[in-house]
């Protein structure tokens, strides 16, 4: 029993980063009906920013053990700068020019901007992971026999910040209602005075925030950042948002916590080596049955 | 004798809003058929419904004798119906020419195999093809254009590509949502021209969209008219045009007045 | 719609330079000129091939031979042009060291299975990122079938056929084809985009099964003394061989999809990647065409797997990444999609020149690189797709219209006026 409860707990961390980073896969999907290939980089390049920081830090200040509070901002601070600017270059560089191109250019040209974030990162790093500097406090929270670390209860908790966060942007800001009017009808909004372009990248922002500053939090959670981090979460990010119904905020969380606790449940039940393959069965099963996920709405061809 | 289209009380919603409400429609093979209405009345949904493009929420509908709604796109076409656009639907990166090809897809039979070996049987139906499609865009007025890109052909070609297209699929019913949309006096009277040959000599059901009354009372020998979903008014062209409730639905539009006074 | 793209130097194939060849393809000299002009450039080819790694070393005649393609495929689209060209290329190699063998042996491998993967996008428009997968079906079909005796799969030890490559050529194409119909089936009907992450799934979920399932497979020992093609009574084992190999299934590859493409076929195809909707309205059963390109291009793919199996003489997982479906991808993108003669370009720039820039640097200023082609190549692959989907999404070898099949309804058209 404490072993599923285990489980349980390992499936809620995970499903929270996978859900903080399918928000940014459906939000510019709600959009621009195009899959952000490149996002699970920002989320990559958002854990690079954050180890950066706090060995800087480590390096030159003795502030990562006087004040962890402050340099753990500051960190999370720095991977969404760095995430937030990479989103917005990307979209002018990689997605603007073609937005009336056939739609698989700009899928392919996201798979290229994917690949070379990946392995611009992988030449910087020689390869080699960047550890984290120890500035989590260590230890656990004991319930009964089930034992939760403090880092484990940290992502868990940011990730829930960060996407309330994002939902009362979306819900009660204006740019979020500008969001929520550009993915229900482009044209409609523009016609209602909307700037659609400048929307189109504050959903590259908000996205990218999301991702920037979960990457850190799961670096730190993990002990470390590679170029290869962005990769598999991100195609389990993208599963996710797709379980839950692509184009849906709610969806993307509810999919990222069920996949994440699908994963953890494999793992116990098949082997932690069909941990992978898991959310591509399920991504497949929904694909089948229900292409419009868990709270999707069902799109009619246009005619 | 059975009409060769029955559409029998077809409703269909988009989430909230009803688009068509229980409408139902005979159409008499060899007819030319129009279905008018304000804008946002339902045509063009009546089409995407005869043609699989959307199901309907209630309702059959009947085609020669046998049941059509339900049916993916590509068994409704080889059943004999096929369309024109309202906003043009071209593959537009390909020729005049290879638009009409596609179109002769169901009456060709090459495939992987006969492909990759060339025979002599497969390169003459080849050939064969191609002087079908030639004749077709000639039947549309389109000689001389065989080999420009769709996207390249002035707009009133493309409208007149669309239906080459269509009857390369040789149908028994022909669906033409605003052929005219957009035209000038002399094209409009061109198309009104085309569209008789469709039936005259090829013997095609015409269903047509059309917003000019001109073109309507020119042409079509029995009209339907929606408004809001439903059928408000079917008969002669002359019929209609005296119904008080098509007199209402148009009121303020001015269509049907100015379009009478022509 | 004004831009930067304005400000751009124009490139070679615009509109007054193609006029300009257009013209001079008219004249009586020009058109000798294009007739004659491939066969005058075989023995400039043959030469070059033969002297050029003598006096320029590898990378410059790598160069020359780029240009000289290039050219070539730029005037010629001929089936003797094609004929040429294959000639050309199976003689270049006699004379390069097996370093230079093999690169050239990746380079045809490469051509071939952009061949494949170019029907399944360039073709139907479907973007499939895990073709590697099939790759993989046909070379551990290879390796268990002919190697009962070798490597750690317990499985392949249970029985001996007796097959060699040959017999298990065909075996690996209608296999892939199978299992490219089987994954096809769930997904085609569904929006593209999709398509392209289950494929990136399903190819990492084969390396997976690689390792997991090593009963079969052998896990991550692999297995390996796979034997090598035989031919008339010897085995077919240098790399200028088993190039020659590859070159011929790449040709047939070639001829075959090139026919596909100009018959109803691949007018069908080309229909569905314009608008999936019309197509189907004009009676075309879009989920059989989809499959039917998915799985002709899976099929190439498992050709292309016997042939590196018997090459490397092994398969182990890693062999099998999705290193390699972004390779082929790159080669069919920057060839330019749905065009196979750039493929053969593509597949020279992609695979052919970070081998020979492997160990090339830069030094300017403050930036100091080294080993530009082993270690950059995925840095440049990756800022070229953007660059070839931003700037030229034709590619660098634009396809050439199919006149020729009108060029007949023309005459036609004529006949009828006069
Ligand atoms: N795919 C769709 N989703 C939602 N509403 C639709 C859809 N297609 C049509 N409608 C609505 O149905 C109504 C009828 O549209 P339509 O048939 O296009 O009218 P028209 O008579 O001008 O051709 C309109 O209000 C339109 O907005
Ligand atoms: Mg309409």
């Amino acid at each position: 029993m404490e072993q599923w409860i285990q489980l349980t707990i390992d499936g809620i961390t995970l499903g929270g980063v996978y859900a903080c980073i399918a928000l940014g896969y459906t939000l510019v999907y709600g959009v621009l009906r195009m899959i952000n290939f490149a996002h699970g980089e920002l989320f990559m390049m958002g854990a690079f920013a954050g180890v950066y920081t706090l060995q800087g830090f480590q390096d030159h200040t003795s502030l990562n053990e006087d004040l962890p509070s402050l340099t753990i901002t500051a960190a999370i601070f720095m991977g969404i700068v760095v995430a937030v600017v990479l989103a917005v270059l990307m979209e002018r560089i990689a997605y603007r020019p073609l937005r009336h191109a056939p739609r698989l250019a700009p899928l392919i040209s996201a798979i290229g901007v994917s690949i070379f974030l990946r392995n611009v990162m992988l030449r910087y790093t020689n390869a080699r992971r960047e550890v984290y500097p120890d500035v989590f406090p260590d230890g656990s929270i004991e319930i009964g026999d089930v034992s939760v670390s403090y880092i484990k209860l940290f992502l868990i908790g940011m990730s829930i910040l960060f996407m309330v966060g994002l939902y009362l942007f979306i819900q009660r800001t204006k740019t979020g209602t500008a969001i929520r009017a550009v993915a229900e009808d482009r044209d409609t909004a523009a016609l209602m005075g909307i700037d659609v372009d400048r929307t189109i990248v504050l959903t590259f922002v908000a996205g990218a925030a999301l991702a920037g500053a979960t990457g850190v939090c799961y670096g730190m959670y993990v002990g470390n950042a590679a170029a290869g981090m962005g990769f598999i979460p991100g195609i389990k990010a993208f599963t996710a948002a797709v379980l839950g119904g692509i184009g849906s905020v709610p969806g993307a969380m509810l999919g990222g916590y069920f996949l994440g606790l699908s994963e953890a449940y494999t793992t116990k039940l098949f082997g932690a080596q069909y941990k992978d393959v898991v959310a591509f069965v399920l991504l497949v099963a929904v694909l089948i049955f229900r292409p419009w996920g868990f709270l999707g709405k069902r799109e009619d061809r246009r005619a | 004798m059975a009409p060769i289209l029955s559409v029998r009380d077809v409703s269909r919603r988009f989430q909230g809003l009803t688009a068509l409400n229980g409408v139902s429609l005979d159409v008499e093979e060899s007819s030319i058929v129009g279905v008018i209405g304000p804008n946002g009345a339902g045509k063009t949904t009546l089409f995407n419904l005869l043609t699989g493009f959307y199901k309907p929420t209630s309702g059959e509908i009947w085609f020669r004798g046998s049941r059509v709604d339900g049916l993916p796109l590509h068994r409704i076409a080889a059943a004999g119906i096929s369309r024109t656009f309202q906003n043009i639907r071209l593959f537009s990166n390909m020729t005049a020419i290879e638009n009409v090809l596609v179109g002769q897809h169901l009456h060709l039979q090459t495939n992987i195999a006969t492909a990759v070996l060339g025979l002599p049987a497969t390169t003459n139906a080849e050939q064969h093809a191609v002087e079908v499609a030639v004749a077709h865009l000639r039947f549309a007025g389109l000689g001389g254009r065989e080999n420009e890109l769709a996207r390249n052909l002035a707009y009133g070609e493309q409208r007149r590509l669309e239906i080459a297209r269509a009857i390369a699929l040789r149908p028994k019913l022909i669906l033409l949502d605003e052929p005219t949309a957009g035209m000038n006096p002399g094209e409009s009277d061109a198309m009104i021209g085309l569209i008789r040959r469709l039936r005259d000599e090829l013997g095609v059901t015409v269903i047509l969209i059309e917003h000019q009354m001109r073109v309507v009372m020119g042409v079509c020998e029995y009209i339907t008219v929606l408004d809001h979903g439903e059928v408000i008014a079917m008969g002669t062209p002359t019929e209609v045009q005296n119904d008080q409730r098509v007199i209402e639905a148009y009121l303020g539009t001015g269509h049907l007045k100015s379009g009478a006074a022509e | 719609m004004p831009g930067w793209r304005q400000h751009l130097p124009r490139p070679l194939t615009s509109a007054p330079y193609r006029e300009a060849l257009a013209r001079f393809r008219e004249t009586p000299a020009g058109a000798n000129v294009f007739r004659f002009g491939p066969y005058a450039l075989m023995p400039v080819l043959g030469a070059a091939a033969a002297l050029a790694p003598t006096f320029f070393g590898t990378r410059m005649t790598f160069l020359i031979i780029l240009v000289a393609l290039y050219v070539l495929l730029r005037i010629s689209d001929s089936l003797i042009g094609v004929a040429i060209l294959a000639l050309t290329l199976a003689l270049l190699p006699t004379d390069m060291n097996s370093f230079e063998q093999n690169i050239m042996f990746n380079v045809a491998l490469f051509t071939l299975l952009g061949i494949g993967l170019n029907v399944v996008v360039g073709y139907a428009g479907l973007l499939d990122l895990g073709f590697v997968a099939f790759f993989a079906v046909g070379a551990y079909l290879y390796a268990l079938i002919t190697a009962p005796d070798a490597g750690a799969s317990e499985w392949a030890q249970t029985w001996d056929v007796g097959l060699t490559f040959w017999a298990v050529l065909p075996m690996a194409l209608v296999l892939a084809a199978l299992i490219g119909v089987l994954l096809g089936i769930p997904v085609l009907r569904l929006r593209g985009d999709y398509l392209a992450i289950v494929t990136l799934g399903f190819g990492e979920i084969i390396r997976i099964l690689l390792t997991t399932e090593d009963y079969y497979t052998g896990g991550p020992r692999g297995m390996f003394l796979l034997p090598k093609p035989p031919f008339f009574g010897r085995e077919l084992d240098t790399a200028y061989e088993l190039y020659l190999v590859v070159l011929v299934l790449a040709l047939i590859a070639v001829f075959a999809a090139e026919r596909i493409r100009n018959s109803r076929v691949g007018r069908a195809w080309e229909a569905i990647r314009e608008d999936e909707d019309v197509a189907s309205a004009m009676g075309i059963d879009t989920t059989v065409y989809k499959l039917l390109a998915f799985a002709m291009g899976a099929a190439i793919g498992g050709v292309g797997g016997v042939v590196i199996a018997a090459k490397q003489g092994s398969v182990f997982p890693p062999d099998f990444s999705l290193e390699i479906s972004i390779n082929v991808l790159a080669v069919v993108i920057i060839g330019g999609m749905g065009n196979v003669r750039g493929i053969l370009l593509g597949a020279l720039l992609v695979i052919g020149l970070p081998d020979v820039l492997r160990d090339f640097s830069i030094n300017f200023w403050a930036i100091h690189l080294d080993n530009i082609g082993q270690d950059y190549r995925l840095v440049i692959f990756g800022a070229a797709l953007v660059a070839v989907m931003v700037l030229r999404p034709e590619g660098f070898l634009p396809s050439k219209r199919r006149v020729a099949e009108f060029r007949e309804a023309d005459l036609l058209q004529e006949e009828m006026a006069t």
